[in-house]
């Protein structure tokens, strides 16, 4: 009992670091309708950003460089969807799935290049600390990781949902020939959208640099996740996507918990299978297949 | 067309000669380095005309084709490792392995298209690659598995995987080339193109693309026994990597998706510039500066050149071709060369005589919503054997919802369809189609990047291997496309892409299309509807000519004067129900009928303002 209650802990806070990490690409599908292969290959920017940040600037908080590292990262992302993904969008999904592939594949050169192959950790004072309640244990890591992804998650649901640029993305998602007409710039708006998704996964890649090692080819794993997840939830449903993450990352504690470290790492691909083909929706989605459009 | 033909004559001569070529090599010129080279590269080549099946043709774009070589590979390692098996066991084993790889691909294509089905390809391979990790007591884990050597002598030590894949590559390719040609290439193309509509000329799009896949898989898995040995270690890094996907990828974009000689252009590029960087930037960094290089050359490939070198190429010369031959515009009609009737006799096809009920379709009780609002709300009407039919009625009453329903490209909420006496509406809608059910739709839906030649070939009246084996360019095929082609007089724009028609030229091709399926049935959606008085006229013909003949048809419009006149029986749809029925006369006069198109509220169903 006291292992299960352990897992569940454990897995709640791992799932709110992932609704913070797989946000993005279901801000990117949702309003872009685009999968965003790249999402996995910016978190790890944004978690050797803040490596990098630590390192130079003398143990800087991770947390504190999330101020850093979000406008960093959405800068990025801005100029990565004007400069090469927008051109790419007439050519259909396809082509757009498969620069942000090429993208993907070389970033994990640029890693090497820049950051080496052995793994990296960015350790703060508490990073090895806990807290300890009756038999539980909560590492301080995880709960500031948590803590600090629902805060983000927070501030980005307040954005969409009461601003006029949340409005716009809205009404661009929903409708894009419409914004048109109503004088919404919508490939400004577009590359905004891009630019946000792109943010959190600087966020998200702060927090994530404190808890994994950051290896160049740890984009795989995240990209994983991140997809498992907005099938999970129901493509484009930002709610769908919070409870997706939350059941995702008890699932993965589960199955470390009680079968073993090497079969967690299956655990999303196994979910992006059963879900496309047994509920492609997902869980709260609307449209989770592309089907070939009508004319 | 001449272009064509020519290009076509052409291909086998050069197949032949580079075989040759390829064979000869190791006899005159035993130099490891080039052998390795062609060897990598012939396995390459493999995969790139393999996925060009799948993501060329078929258009499902797939980021795990390494899969099969990881799952060839691994079978044949398996077998002759662990169970001490002859090689030749090992190959055949990969042969089915693969197939059984391929064939849930294709099952997942029933549900998952698009970015779906990329997703799948993706984690398919990932979760490949942890499963050859983790079951160690097969795989060896992480510690991988030796292959045994094969004792051949110092010289010929590369020539049983040379040779092998040779023989494999010339295969793959001949298969491709029926592929393209064979009436089954044109449903592939088709379903390419649009694969709701391919399922409604009778395609049966899930058959048709479990055979693509399965056929496109088994080569690679072949290769993949022949690699393991050729390499001698088997681990799950080495084989099942996304990077070896993407080359696959990037070999094919860079050659030209869809065509023959790309994705093997492509190869023959991109295998050897991989070594070629090997050899230069070595170093511990060197595997980084590659993944760099060669996600920049496909995103310049994507940016720059997305239809590919052969594509492209061919646009050039066509177009300094077209400088200096007169094109094929000006004729606007010419006349067919058979009359109707004996256009329909060279379409009709062996067929079991139907049962002689008085009405080949009975729809009872029709029901569907979309949401809040009943587009069908209890509709009832009936099809006489051999009468021309209309459905009539304002916007949104209904009419093109009923067609939907009889065809089966969308379920029905409640109620009955029966044709010939038997209930059709839970059956497929390539299954409805076999059964002589013809439809057109009122935004035409050919397949515009398809030739008239190739729209023509795809519709499918019952599925046989041997029809699926038959050419698409010469013979019965090809006679029948151009009998329907003639019987709507356009028979010089056989050849000419579908998209580039003009809108009513598109119609009378969309109609040939359906008379190919030799449908008992014909369902026409506002065949009148935004094309010239002249293409009208020609319509009505046509018309005339299927009720000669013994068909069917059941015609929705908004044109009047063109159902009064053409039709001999009238349905008065409004608001998702039949309010009047009668011959063209009886309903000109019916005041009910008046009132529903010139009254503000439907008629009924009582007034809600």
């Amino acid at each position: 009992m006291g292992l299960l209650l352990q897992t569940l802990v454990f897995g709640v806070l791992l799932g709110s670091l992932y609704a913070l990490a797989s946000s993005g690409l279901s801000l990117t599908f949702g309003v872009l309708r685009i999968v965003n292969l790249v999402h996995g290959s910016l978190l790890i920017t944004g978690g050797y950003l803040t490596y990098t940040l630590w390192s130079v600037l003398g143990g800087l908080d991770p947390i504190v460089c999330i101020l850093l590292t979000t406008p960093m990262m959405g800068l990025i992302g801005w100029a990565l969807y004007t400069a090469l993904i927008r051109p790419t969008i007439a050519g259909g999904d396809g082509g757009t799935m498969m620069a942000t592939f090429a993208v993907m594949i070389a970033a994990e050169g640029i890693f090497a290049l820049v950051w080496g192959n052995t793994p990296l950790t960015v350790a703060p004072p508490y990073a090895r600390t806990s807290i300890a309640l009756g038999d539980l244990v909560i590492p301080h890591a995880q709960l500031y990781a948590a803590i600090v992804a629902l805060v983000v998650l927070g501030a980005l649901g307040a954005v969409l949902r009461f601003t006029k640029l949340g409005r716009s993305i809205r009404a661009a998602a929903s409708n894009p020939a419409g914004a048109r007409l109503v004088g919404i710039r919508v490939s400004r708006v577009n590359a905004l959208t891009y630019a946000i998704g792109a943010a959190t996964a600087g966020a998200g890649g702060a927090l994530i640099s404190v808890i994994y090692p950051l290896t160049p080819d740890s984009w795989g794993a995240w990209l994983a996740r991140g997809l498992a997840i907005v099938a999970l939830g129901g493509m484009g449903s930002f709610l769908g996507t919070f409870v997706a993450a939350l059941l995702f990352g008890v699932a993965e504690t589960l199955v470390t918990a009680y079968v073993s470290l090497t079969w967690t790492v299956a655990v999303p691909y196994v979910v992006i299978i059963a879900v496309l083909i047994f509920k492609p929706r997902g869980l709260f989605g609307a449209r989770g297949r592309t089907d070939v459009s009508t004319p | 067309m001449t272009a064509l033909t020519q290009r076509r004559r052409l291909t086998l001569p050069i197949m032949a000669a580079a075989t040759l070529l390829l064979a000869l090599s190791p006899l005159t010129w035993n130099n490891l380095y080039v052998q390795n080279m062609i060897i990598m590269t012939m396995i390459l080549g493999v995969m790139a005309v393999t996925w060009n099946v799948m993501g060329g043709f078929t258009g499902y774009i797939s980021l795990g084709h390494s899969a099969f070589l990881g799952v060839g590979a691994y079978t044949t390692a398996v077998l002759v490792v662990q169970f001490g098996l002859p090689w030749w066991v090992g190959l055949l084993a990969s042969v089915v392995s693969s197939a059984v790889l391929a064939g849930i691909f294709g099952l997942v294509t029933r549900r998952a298209r698009g970015t779906a089905y990329i997703m799948v390809t993706f984690a398919a391979l990932e979760l490949l690659k942890v499963l050859a990790m983790n079951l160690t007591d097969l795989t060896n884990g992480n510690h991988g598995l030796t292959m045994p050597f094969l004792r051949t002598e110092r010289q010929f030590q590369q020539w049983p995987y040379y040779y092998g894949l040779l023989a494999l590559l010339v295969l793959t390719v001949l298969m491709t080339l029926w592929i393209r040609r064979s009436k089954f290439g044109a449903g592939l193309l088709s379903i390419r193109e649009d694969e709701d509509k391919a399922a409604s000329i009778g395609i049966m799009t899930s058959r048709y693309k479990l055979i693509a896949f399965v056929l496109s898989g088994i080569p690679v898995g072949i290769a993949g026994g022949i690699y393991a040995y050729y390499i001698g270690f088997v681990e799950p890094r080495g084989y099942f990597l996304i990077a070896v996907s993407m080359q696959v990828v990037l070999a094919v974009l860079l050659g030209g998706r869809g065509t023959i000689w790309g994705p093997l252009l492509g190869a023959a590029i991109v295998e050897p510039l991989s070594q070629f960087t090997n050899a230069v930037i070595g170093g511990p960094q060197g595997g980084a500066w590659r993944l760099v290089l060669f996600g920049a050359i496909l995103l310049a490939v994507i940016l720059g050149l997305p239809q590919g070198i052969i594509p492209a190429v061919r646009r050039l010369i066509d177009r300094q071709r077209a400088k200096r031959t007169t094109a094929t515009t000006g004729e606007r009609f010419t006349a067919g060369a058979l009359s109707t009737g004996d256009a329909l006799k060279v379409l009709e096809t062996f067929r079991e005589p139907a049962p002689a009920t008085e009405l080949i379709l009975e729809v009872d009780d029709l029901r569907k919503r979309f949401g809040g609002i009943a587009a069908l709300d209890g509709c009832s009407f009936q099809v006489p054997r051999g009468s021309v039919t209309a459905l009539i009625g304002p916007n949104g009453s209904g009419k093109t919802t009923a067609f939907n329903m009889i065809d089966g490209s969308a379920r029905l909420d409640g109620g009955t369809i029966r044709y010939n006496g038997e209930r059709i509406d839970s059956l497929p809608r390539w299954k409805r189609a076999h059964l002589g059910i013809g439809r057109t739709f009122q935004t035409t839906r050919l397949f515009p990047a398809l030739t008239v030649r190739e729209n023509l070939v795809a519709p499918l009246r019952e599925f046989r291997w041997g029809a699926l084996a038959s050419p698409s360019m010469s013979g019965v095929e090809s006679e029948r496309a151009e009998a329907a082609i003639g019987l709507v007089g356009l028979g010089r724009y056989l050849d000419a892409e579908a998209g580039g028609l003009s809108y009513g030229q598109q119609k009378l091709v969309e109609l040939a299309q359906v008379l190919v399926l030799d449908p008992e049935l014909v369902l026409l959606d506002e065949p009148a509807g935004g094309i010239n008085p002249a293409i009208v006229e020609q319509m009505a013909e046509i018309i005339a000519g299927l009720k000669a003949a013994g068909k069917t048809v059941l015609i929705v419009e908004h044109n009047m004067p063109f159902v009064l006149e053409n039709s001999e029986l009238v349905h008065v749809l409004s608001a998702g129900a039949r309010i009047a029925s009668g011959t063209p006369d009886e309903i000109r006069n019916n005041p009910v009928v008046l009132e529903a198109y010139l009254g503000d509220t439907p008629v009924e169903t009582g007034a809600r303002a």
